[in-house]
């Protein structure tokens, strides 16, 4: 099998074992400082469930730096030092699904839906603390706020013109959940046997949370987190089938597959399909929920440097990665509370799908890509992004590979096959928990099990309808992959601290590509680049789906295979219960543990590797993995191996203690996300309408940090400024909607020398009056932005 | 050397001052350049912006250090700029740059500073992997450069042996090893058994080895009966503090620095290692005077980097760091650290040399003038008196050291304000003309000129 490179795989493998690392030979020449600091900033974290009473009981005994989940000092005056973040927790909607609220308009348009949904919305609208009136289904929480937000407004004020005093006869309405409950003034409350119409409050995490931690980390859907997406899970099933059912489901499979001509094509396609879902009122979006998540800020004995996001909160990759203790430089023990018991099984593949698997995932596992927490595009990790030459279709080399469906097996895609994106990745290996190093063979074997798990239609234990949705993405959009070479990239301190790193460089072809209105066009230089001097693009939104990346060795993934086929258990819970096996829990469970152990020496015996790893992996090779994998369990006593900045150090039933894994080899620090801890915001402070343009000055909120707290400032960014990062993470984002209420043009500014941002006024072809939607976006946070419309008359032509 | 002498004369030949008193390096010297206005410049000065270009560590591990080397050079330049800039015209700008890119980068980040943005001064660096990359490249560029720290002996010794453009002022860093080393002989002279415990990389071996040299010169009769030698990024350190407590030493010497400290002396609190034995530390109070925790044993050697702690020298003897701390904490809300000190300190040198240049050659004068009048300034700054070696370049000003205390003022421990000890850099660093040795030539110069005290 030719690999796609001249070296062969296996001198690959040599090279990856024999690589350099760490620390060379000591000189004169290094100072006291070491530049670099593997892996993040608590040497332990400890998460606990504890129920909201025992988290506030502990709160000023350091028994819990932050706590997940619902506010402990809810109905309690807090603390001065329970410091709180907050996100979007869910949407509140409205669902005419009584048996006396059918459409009475003759067409079934459902008009009189839509007027008693503003009556409904008129009487239950007030803020409240944590919820707020929103009656349309993207909100500033989402990225893709600023192109509905015409809409959003629209929507809000014919809410706020209708009866919002609740005026007329009374509908009735249950609910569902408390807060609902809470919310329907009380002649408006259903008796239990009939109602004309449904309050919920449905949860972002139940709506799309198994779309933003896909299987493994391996893969994730860039439109998880877009309003636009959350529409269409919230409203689509609620459409009655015929035309605009239709016209919906067709405008979603273009925005998921990037069937439309560019960014202003798909901007109007995504408002066309939430007006769409929207116009029959049988589903009603009424506001969102907020929820403050809290952490100790005491000087000593609390937390600092706290990223959350802003739809998850500290449910979040960045959290662990950012959270450093307030009586610590670096190092220390954090003490996380959840409310939530660990109920799924720890298997990254089919489990660790609750509140406690999640948290304890984002610190053992390592992704890709980590998930922008305040909008914008994701955030490189552990691969960076090279630009891509490409404009449009684009020759997959012959010797490019595909893996084959059932066996997985890679075979060259052949000639003649075209891909329509093509990313470039570098992706930075490093040591594993059980001390193997990592290599090829383990970033592609991701891209084999998502094929070896396709759809089976025997229906053997080697299928499972789960684990096949996971991974359908990327065998979606997959076409080819080709390992072009691997580089070795250096951290030089000087002297004696050197750090060296294999860096495989895998051209992945995809069938799809999207058009995002919001990547800058030149080149930009990835602040967070393993080596400054790789030059990396900002990955674009395609970069999540299919990158060359496992935080699983081969081998436990192998594990993890061979016993779902052999019945010892399996990877999801309902396919657990359908076959009446183990739900498959590398960590907790002791007899699957034993069986597991029974597997890998078996394995190791044979030096077992698949046969779509054969060329990748010598039998020399596997022997060592399997054998480091059985030292690691007869170790740690699991076989949670990952190649992540925490390793699982122990156990019990409400409790995981993980260990910072700083390992030399690990090639993400502590301070690198550290931005993401202050999500700051730049603000419009001045318009000036020259005619064919519009010139906009801007202020930024600048942090300055002291002893150990900070200030967040405003301050005006003038020509004169010398903070050439600041002026590259800010951008000005616009979109100008037409007469017609069509988008006629979107993109994004840089800041220009003079200081300013210039809006292109010229060739709007159509007379009349436009909208100009404007909003700055600093370092990538686009939540909540401050939003400022100008009008715009054009004359045409 | 052979000829043994009496340990506490030669401490006292040596300077060491040990006590209340400011140091003999602040008192002996008249103030010559200061913080003080200057008069009307001479000839016409341009208006055009001066720039610095200033790199340190924004993020990372060592950015708790280079944060504040970046607030002094930014605080002295707020200073300077309100009273109209250099020689009162030229306002200046600061360019700021990441000295966590590595080493490489930054090179390159000073050649595009020179070349692309035409700064007219290079300053900050905290790291010594740094100094030696980038002095030879200041060099080649005829940039005018003040490194703050970047402190390894490596820089003058051998990468940069002849320096015109390139200057620093921090103590070099065997200053660091030999200071702690007379602060032992001075407090605890009757030690006799010594554990170590430095990061296994080329800070800890330095001052290893000045700890040893001095130990071989000023307590002839000590032995090492323990090494612990914690790689880079070790969490527990137990396993170092029950060797070193198993080999039952009088003293522990660590260089372990930052949070690794805070690590290392919350564990060794939990093991009762401060009741076993002495204990003197280069670092514990250098990387920022908040990082440590009252829970801090009082009575430990800690080491301010042998350079400035803000409580030194004592707000009411020494107006200059009395001015300087309170204007830095209105700025900043904390206190500095030695590099803060250092970024304020190499900005107002410049300021200075700028303003004797302009006097002796009127309007802007060139960068070979304001040379000359860096080379062999005793500058009185914030931490005393710093004097620039013509040959070397390097800035030197007495290293000191002291004990850890608890005072109600602050919230962290400090200085004991008691027991502060000074040591003229010149004593415990090699002359002009010494021939360059290994590991430094300080060391060699030790080993070969020191006298071997009587016990």
């Amino acid at each position: 099998m030719n690999l796609g490179v001249r070296t062969p795989a296996r001198a690959w493998a040599a090279a990856l074992v024999g690589g350099v690392l760490g620390v060379a030979a000591a000189t004169a020449r290094a100072g006291h400082e070491s530049p670099f600091y593997p892996s993040f900033y608590p040497q332990e974290i400890r998460i606990e469930t504890l129920d909201p009473a025992a988290a506030r009981a502990g709160w000023g005994k350091a028994r819990v730096h932050a706590y997940l989940g619902a506010d402990p000092f809810s109905g309690v005056t807090p603390p001065a030092e329970a410091a709180s973040v907050q996100h979007l927790h869910s949407f509140v909607v409205l669902t005419f699904d009584g048996a006396s609220s059918q459409p009475r308009s003759a067409d079934g348009g459902g008009t009189d839906w839509c007027a008693n949904a503003g009556r409904v919305i008129g009487a239950l609208a007030r803020d409240t603390g944590d919820f707020v009136v929103h009656p349309y289904p993207v909100t500033p929480y989402h990225s893709d706020y600023l192109q509905h937000f015409d809409l959003a407004q629209q929507a809000r004020a014919r809410v706020g013109g209708g009866a919002a005093d609740g005026a007329g006869a009374a509908l009735r309405i249950r609910s569902r959940g408390e807060f609902a409950q809470s919310l329907i003034p009380a002649r408006w409350k259903a008796p239990a046997s009939a109602w004309d119409a449904t309050l919920e409050e449905i949860e972002l995490d139940r709506l799309v949370g198994a779309e933003r931690a896909a299987a493994g980390g391996w893969s994730t859907a860039p439109w998880a987190r877009q309003g636009w997406y959350q529409a269409h899970r919230l409203l689509a099933g609620h459409l009655p089938d015929g035309a605009r059912r239709a016209a919906g489901e067709t405008a979603s499979r273009r925005l998921l597959s990037g069937d439309y001509g560019g960014p202003t094509q798909r901007i109007n396609l995504e408002r066309s399909l939430v007006s769409t879902l929207r116009a029959g009122c049988e589903r009603m979006v009424v506001g969102y929920r907020l929820r403050g998540e809290r952490y100790n800020s005491e000087y000593s004995i609390g937390a600092e440097n706290v990223a959350f996001d802003s739809q998850s909160g500290f449910d979040s990759a960045v959290f662990a990665r950012t959270v450093k203790l307030k009586d610590f430089i670096w190092n220390g023990w954090l003490r996380l509370g959840i409310a939530a018991r660990p109920a799924a099984a720890w298997n990254p593949l089919g489990g660790m799908n609750d509140g406690f698997g999640r948290m304890l995932w984002h610190a053992v596992g390592d992704p890709a890509l980590l998930p922008a927490p305040h909008g914008g595009r994701d955030i490189a990790n552990r691969v960076s992004v090279g630009r891509s030459p490409s404009a449009g279709a684009v020759a997959i080399p012959p010797d490019a590979l595909m893996p084959q469906p059932s066996s997985g097996e890679l075979r060259p895609v052949g000639a003649g096959r075209n891909a329509q994106r093509h990313i470039r990745y570098f992706a930075v290996l490093s040591s594993f928990h059980h001390g193997a190093r990592g290599g090829v063979a383990d970033i592609v074997y991701p891209y084999i099990f998502a094929f070896r798990w396709a759809v089976d239609p025997t229906g053997s234990a080697a299928h499972d309808p789960s684990v096949a949705r996971s991974t359908a993405l990327v065998r979606q959009w997959l076409a080819g992959f080709k390992v072009v070479r691997v580089e070795e990239q250096a951290r030089n301190y000087g002297a004696d601290l050197k750090f060296s790193y294999q860096v495989p460089v895998v051209d992945v072809y995809l069938n799809h590509r999207l058009g995002d209105p919001w990547q800058r066009s030149r080149a930009d230089l990835s602040p967070r680049a393993l080596n400054p001097d790789l030059r990396s693009a900002e990955p674009g939104e395609e970069a999540s789906i299919a990158p060359p990346w496992s935080t699983l060795p081969w081998e436990v993934v192998v594990l993890m295979e061979e016993a779902v086929r052999r019945g010892v258990a399996a990877f999801s819970e309902a396919e657990a219960r359908r076959r009446r096996v183990p739900w498959l829990d590398l960590v907790r469970d002791r007899e699957t543990g034993r069986r597991l152990a029974a597997l890998v020496e078996s394995f190791g015996r044979e030096a077992y590797r698949p046969a779509a790893l054969s060329e990748l992996v010598t039998a020399d090779e596997a022997r060592e993995r399997w054998a480091a994998l059985a030292r690691f369990h007869a170790q740690h006593g699991h076989f949670l191996v990952t190649n992540g900045p925490y390793r699982l150090k122990s156990w019990s039933a409400n409790t995981a203690v993980l260990e910072v894994f700083r390992d030399l080899s690990y090639p993400v620090g502590l301070g690198t996300f550290d931005d993401l801890a202050f999500p700051l915001k730049a603000y419009i402070s001045r318009i000036e309408n020259r005619g064919a343009r519009l010139e906009l000055r801007a202020e930024v909120d600048r942090v300055s940090r002291f002893a150990r707290s900070y200030d967040v400032l405003r301050v005006a960014l003038g020509a004169a400024s010398r903070e050439a990062d600041e002026r590259d993470r800010l951008e000005c984002r616009y979109v100008i909607v037409g007469p017609d209420g069509r988008v006629v043009r979107a993109g994004v500014e840089a800041l220009n020398k003079a200081g300013r941002f210039v809006v292109d006024l010229g060739k709007l072809a159509a007379p009349g009056r436009y909208q100009v939607i404007t909003a700055l976006v600093l370092g990538g946070n686009s939540v909540n932005p401050e939003v400022r419309v100008f009008e715009h008359r054009a004359a045409g032509g | 050397m052979t000829d043994k002498v009496d340990r506490r004369d030669f401490l006292r030949s040596l300077g060491v001052g040990f006590g209340a008193a400011v140091g003999a390096g602040a008192s002996s010297f008249p103030i010559i350049g200061t913080a003080q206005a200057q008069g009307k410049p001479k000839g016409s000065i341009p208006s055009t912006p001066y720039k610095i270009g200033h790199m340190t560590f924004f993020t990372g591990p060592a950015a708790v250090l280079g944060e504040g080397m970046y607030k002094g050079q930014v605080l002295a330049v707020e200073e300077i700029n309100a009273a109209g800039g250099f020689l009162g015209k030229r306002k200046i700008e600061v360019i700021k740059a990441d000295e966590a890119a590595g080493t490489d980068a930054n090179v390159k980040e000073l050649r595009r500073m020179k070349l692309q943005e035409k700064v007219d001064f290079f300053c900050g660096i905290t790291s010594s992997g740094n100094t030696p990359a980038l002095g030879p490249v200041a060099e080649e560029l005829k940039v005018l450069t003040i490194f703050v720290d970047g402190c390894t002996d490596f820089l003058f010794d051998k990468a940069v042996p002849n320096p015109k453009y390139v200057f620093r002022i921090t103590n070099i860093q065997s200053a660091d090893g030999a200071a702690c080393a007379l602060a032992v002989a001075q407090a605890w002279p009757t030690v006799r058994r010594v554990a170590h415990i430095h990061p296994d990389y080329s800070y800890g071996r330095n001052v290893f080895d000045h700890v040893g040299i001095v130990f071989k010169k000023l307590l002839p009769k000590t032995q090492v009966v323990s090494e612990g030698w914690p790689k880079l990024g070790t969490t527990d350190f137990t396993s170092h503090i029950t060797k070193a407590i198993g080999a039952k030493p009088d003293l522990l010497v660590t260089s372990v620095w930052g949070g690794d400290y805070l690590a290392l002396y919350k564990q060794a609190l939990q093991h009762g290692l401060f009741d076993k034995m002495k204990v003197a530390t280069t670092l514990a109070l250098a990387v920022a005077p908040h990082a440590l925790g009252k829970d801090h044993p009082e009575g430990v050697i800690g080491g301010v980097h042998a350079n400035y702690h803000f409580t030194y020298p004592p707000k009411d003897r020494w107006p200059l760091n009395k001015t300087f701390i309170e204007k830095y904490h209105a700025r900043w809300k904390e206190y500095p650290n030695f590099q803060g000190e250092g970024g304020y300190t190499a900005t107002y040198m410049l300021k200075t040399a700028i303003e004797k240049a302009n006097k002796l050659t009127g309007g802007w004068p060139s960068d070979e003038a304001i040379i000359s009048q860096l080379e062999g300034m005793m500058y009185a700054g914030p931490a005393g008196y710093t004097y620039i070696r013509p040959d070397n370049h390097q800035g030197y000003k007495d290293a000191i050291t002291g004990f850890t205390k608890n005072v109600k003022e602050y919230p962290f421990p400090i200085l004991d304000p008691e027991r502060v000890i000074t040591i003229p850099i010149r004593n415990i660093t090699a002359p002009p003309g010494w021939p360059k040795g290994e590991p430094t030539s300080t060391y060699t110069w030790i080993d070969k000129t020191w006298p071997v005290a009587k016990a």
